[in-house]
């Protein structure tokens, strides 16, 4: 008796999935470009941007559609499935594949993305994309190969700001940027003062850059021999600032250039010279910059022509100066965070964001800045002249964090933390 | 003496298969704060393996079924997914197995090879293509997207080959004889026989089904459309007390299958010995 | 219509809804999978990609490990279960919870259990405790080459279940009059097992062994929930390479790379189906 109501309750319920699986539900306009993110994970410039672009944009076929996803590993399937079965979205952001988890560079290599350069000569329209307006050394990181992958929108270069004569207590301060040696004697001489000092609020990250400095992404290569263990033993203990106020040999986290001036005018106020200078690297030659804003078009889009309006737009120079905050009047470190930030690409906006950096008023103008320190940072800006990717690509994220995290916490020893990045990095590599 | 040894034996092996699963239906049953506890790997101290919870609380449960709807509706989806498809594959199967292992028709060996071989084929091969397939037949945002692969798998029809080989030729050619149809002799006379693999083909498959991950995040657009066993895969390190207790709510149903039927499974076994 | 053609028909019919759904939802996309494996991109390079898989370091690492993986695990877990089922057998009664709790690891997810393995072989768990207090070293279970062997320990603990119940099945097709014979000729009971019983289960070994393949593959899931995407070099099996060559979206090399995959199974199964083939009994 009992088996028998089990049976019918059980016929009863195939019956209900057999009837619902009639209904299939339709997703997204089909009419839309379309891009993919996380919920909750834009970063100012990409969410500005295409917001910007559908608001200026009066013809609803070309607006930009942004579908978002709610986990993680949602957004990579879908993302994988698609591309390689012909789909896919219209327009991929950078950010949208480090929150998907997938690597851009073996993306690139597989052929996944439009060469924009084609794209900018089948452009038929009256007002054509010129790129010699825009900043030639960052357009020329998104050529890969001979093939344009992608225009950067804006840049954060990756600069410290500090006072000349506190500097050159522990360093010889002539290069134009820091080594992680340099970082090492530092950190030694304010050991030996046991003073209350702090090379910076983010000295712990340094050996992420570090292992992250060692990888070469689009050549395959990577380099974990050598004075790598030596300098990772000593960058290992690093500590940053922590809950705790101290004081902060050097300043990081530039975003817009208003802020530079801030902390030279800062330092200037107690008699001292300000001294930009890049963060540590491994080539202190090189001066670097993060590109922001990056966006790939799939090669399996059919709105290639629409994306570029969208592109050009993003590079106009009233949305450069609106996103880099070019005509603001006065700055307030508390409140102006949002009001200027990356520096644009577009080589008339970055002109006037240069000059109204000497016009604007700090903190209702009680901060000077020297003309030295003016001209300091439009040398150094000048000079840039290595454009990366932000760090958090996917191989820092499946290969790097676990393995810097464990020997950070002391679970693993320096001898197996280099042959596991050895092992994992080359993996990867050949993957 | 030789009994005794033999017992505590039997009672050692059952206890190392059974540990992990007391344990986790253990830790379903402890407070969150004391999983964060023992879950704890960074002090570097030996952990206790307590098996008996501090405070017995129904905490875990209570959160799942009534905090969280979400679990139960992906707990229907899960159902809606993998009854059609387990009642799917024994039809189709039984009747192709039979087929195989009684009647006699060109190709028969040598198809039923391509079937083993396509029984072991790795999933990554056949998802693409498959996603492709679907999309052509419009079927993509569909419960059926699942059900249908599923149904058509082969691991039942090698499954029951195996039980209905071990029918003796005998009675079917008496029933020949006799004047009955194929269809006939499959439903009286196979069909009872093969009771136990029946529910042997309805556990297996409907474990694998209550397991399936990587296709719906595939095949489905939808979030609300996602089964149970997503969630369960999607580790994301923070909420240990819900996945036990849902571990414990997603054995359920499989576990009620088996004692269902676990005494035709064991029955059959001996009855073929006359 | 002849009897033997109408025969025939009859069959086809029984066969024919598995043949459409095989067709569509299996042959077809196997073979795409190979002719993909053909291409790069939209051109025809023949057997490149082949080629240069060989000569991949990480695919002959992944390979290596699915190797060494498959052959222990495998017959391991087959005498294993088979010991089991002998001995559950030589209990005159015996209550039937002893044979389900074999069953109930199948039954449990995956996920649920990734906390367990992790307190027990963790380098502070519970079988580092032991091997501690018996004096010897701890033991990594999560970075060295023991991970291999933790994973097969798991392996060996989830299906050992399912494979006794099947030996258990095939143990008892077995006709107690060969049993008597052999003991009337005078032979003890190692012979008995030897020249009796495992030649008469053969065609039930072959299915275990089937099904071991398959679970082998599954045995995926645990791996990449406890070490993500990446795990150390010890455990790196060919379903990690082609999963992550999914989502390099590389798809000729993750299609060759299945398709080695298959014949390597193919291979392994031809030799068994001619072994049972010529020992089989029970035709």
């Amino acid at each position: 008796m009992i088996k028998k109501v089990i049976s019918l309750i059980l016929c009863l319920l195939a019956l209900t999935g057999f009837s619902a699986c009639s209904d299939s539900t339709a997703v997204g306009t089909k009419n839309k470009i379309t891009t993919y993110t996380l919920k909750n994970w834009y970063s100012i410039s990409e969410g500005n941007s295409i917001w910007n672009y559908n608001k200026h944009c009066k013809d609803s076929d070309k607006m930009i559609e942004i579908v978002e996803f709610e986990t993680e590993e949602e957004l990579k399937n879908k993302l994988s499935t698609e591309l390689m079965s012909g789909k896919g979205p219209d327009l991929i952001s950078a950010d949208c594949l480090s929150a998907a988890g997938i690597s851009y560079e073996k993306l690139i290599d597989q052929g996944c993305f439009v060469d924009i350069n084609e794209v900018i000569k089948a452009d038929t329209s009256q007002d054509q994309l010129n790129l010699s307006d825009y900043n030639e050394k960052a357009l020329q990181s998104g050529v890969i190969n001979g093939k344009r992958y992608f225009i950067p929108f804006y840049f954060m270069p990756n600069f410290c700001v500090a006072s000349q004569q506190e500097l050159e207590k522990y360093i010889n301060a002539d290069t134009k940027s820091l080594s992680y040696n340099d970082i090492i004697k530092i950190n030694d001489k304010i050991n030996e003062e046991k003073s209350d000092k702090v090379i910076s609020s983010n000295a712990d990250g340094y050996i992420w850059s570090y292992v992250y400095d060692n990888v070469d992404f689009i050549n395959k290569t990577y380099n974990f021999d050598g004075e790598f263990s030596s300098t990772a033993e000593k960058l290992k203990e690093l500590k940053g600032t922590g809950d705790k106020i101290k004081e902060e040999l050097l300043q990081e986290f530039v975003i817009s250039p208003y802020q530079i001036y801030e902390y030279c005018a800062e330092i200037e106020k107690y008699g001292e010279t300000a001294r930009i200078i890049g963060k540590p690297s491994i080539d202190t030659d090189v001066l670097s910059a993060q590109m922001c804003g990056i966006y790939f078009i799939n090669k399996n889009s059919a709105k290639k022509q629409d994306i570029l309006e969208f592109i050009k737009y993003a590079l106009s120079e009233k949305e450069q100066n609106d996103v880099a905050g070019t005509d603001i009047e006065k700055y307030d470190n508390t409140t102006s965070y949002y009001d200027g930030s990356y520096f644009p690409v577009n080589k008339k906006s970055y002109k006037s964001l240069m000059n109204n950096a000497k016009k604007l008023k700090y903190l209702d103008d009680t901060i000077k800045i020297s003309n030295e320190s003016v001209e300091q940072l439009e040398n150094i800006l000048a000079q840039i002249s290595d454009f990366q990717f932000s760090q958090s690509t996917n191989y820092m994220t499946e290969v790097g964090s676990e393995l810097i995290s464990d020997y950070v916490d002391g679970k693993i020893s320096i001898s197996m933390f280099v042959e596991d990045l050895k092992t994992k990095t080359k993996i990867y590599m050949e993957e | 003496m030789k009994k005794i040894i033999k017992c505590i034996f039997l009672l050692l092996v059952t206890a190392i298969f059974l540990f992990p699963v007391v344990y986790m239906i253990a830790c379903s049953f402890m407070s969150s704060s004391q999983i964060s506890k023992m879950l704890d790997f960074a002090n570097g101290e030996y952990k206790d393996l307590n098996m008996i919870p501090e405070m017995f609380t129904l905490e875990q449960f209570y959160q799942v079924l009534f905090r969280r709807p979400e679990y139960l509706l992906k707990f229907w989806n899960s159902v809606i997914i993998t009854l059609p498809t387990v009642i799917g594959q024994v039809v189709v199967s039984s009747f192709a197995a039979f087929a195989f292992a009684k009647l006699k028709f060109p190709f028969r060996d040598k198809l039923f090879f391509i079937y083993i071989v396509l029984l072991i084929l790795p999933l990554q091969v056949t998802l693409v293509p498959n996603y492709i397939i679907l999309d052509n037949m419009n079927l993509l945002n569909n419960f059926l997207a699942i059900i249908l692969p599923g149904t058509f798998s082969t691991f039942g029809i090698c499954l029951l080959r195996q039980s209905i080989k071990y029918i003796p030729d005998s009675s079917i050619e008496a029933a020949r004889i006799d004047g009955a149809s194929y269809f006939r002799i499959f439903t009286r006379i196979i069909i009872p026989q093969i009771k136990g693999g029946l529910i042997t083909l309805t556990l297996l498959c409907f474990i694998d089904n209550w397991n399936v991950v990587e296709q719906p995040l595939i095949y489905f657009e939808e979030n609300s459309m996602y089964p149970l066993s997503i969630t369960m895969a999607d580790i994301s390190n923070s909420d240990y007390g819900i996945i036990f207790a849902c571990g414990v709510m997603f054995m359920i149903p499989a576990l009620v299958i088996y004692f269902y039927g676990h005494k035709d499974i064991n029955l059959s076994i001996y009855d073929i010995e006359k | 219509m002849t009897r033997k053609r109408k025969d025939y028909l009859t069959a086809f019919l029984f066969v024919l809804p598995s043949l459409i759904g095989i067709a569509i939802f299996y042959v077809v996309p196997y073979i795409i999978c190979i002719i993909k494996s053909l291409y790069i991109g939209q051109e025809f390079v023949g057997l490149i990609n082949y080629i240069q898989l060989f000569s991949n370091n990480t695919f002959i690492l992944a390979l290596k490990n699915t190797v060494i993986f498959t052959v222990v695990a495998i017959p391991l877990l087959m005498i294993i279960s088979f010991l089991i089922a002998l001995f559950l057998n030589s209990f005159k009664k015996i209550l039937s919870f002893f044979r389900s709790a074999f069953l109930i690891p199948v039954v449990v997810p995956v996920a649920s259990l990734i906390c367990v393995w992790q307190v027990v072989f963790d380098d502070y768990g519970a079988i580092n405790g032991l091997l501690n207090t018996l004096g010897i070293d701890t033991v990594e279970f999560f970075s060295s080459e023991f991970s291999m062997g933790m994973i097969i320990f798991i392996y060996v603990w989830k299906y050992c279940g399912f494979c006794v119940i099947l030996f258990t099945a095939g143990l008892a097709n077995v006709p107690k009059s060969l049993y008597e014979g052999a003991k009337l000729d005078g032979a003890n009971s190692f012979q008995l097992v030897t020249k009796v019983t495992i030649p008469m289960i053969t065609p039930t070994t072959f299915f275990v062994f089937l099904i071991e393949i398959i679970y082998s593959f599954k045995i995926f899931r645990e791996v990449f929930a406890l070490f993500g995407n990446y795990p150390n070099e010890h455990i790196y099996f060919l379903q990690n390479f082609i999963n992550n060559n999914y989502y390099n979206l590389n798809y000729p090399r993750l299609s060759s790379a299945s398709i080695i995959l298959s014949v390597f199974i193919i291979i392994i199964l031809l030799v068994f189906f001619i072994f049972e083939r010529k020992h089989s009994f029970s035709e």
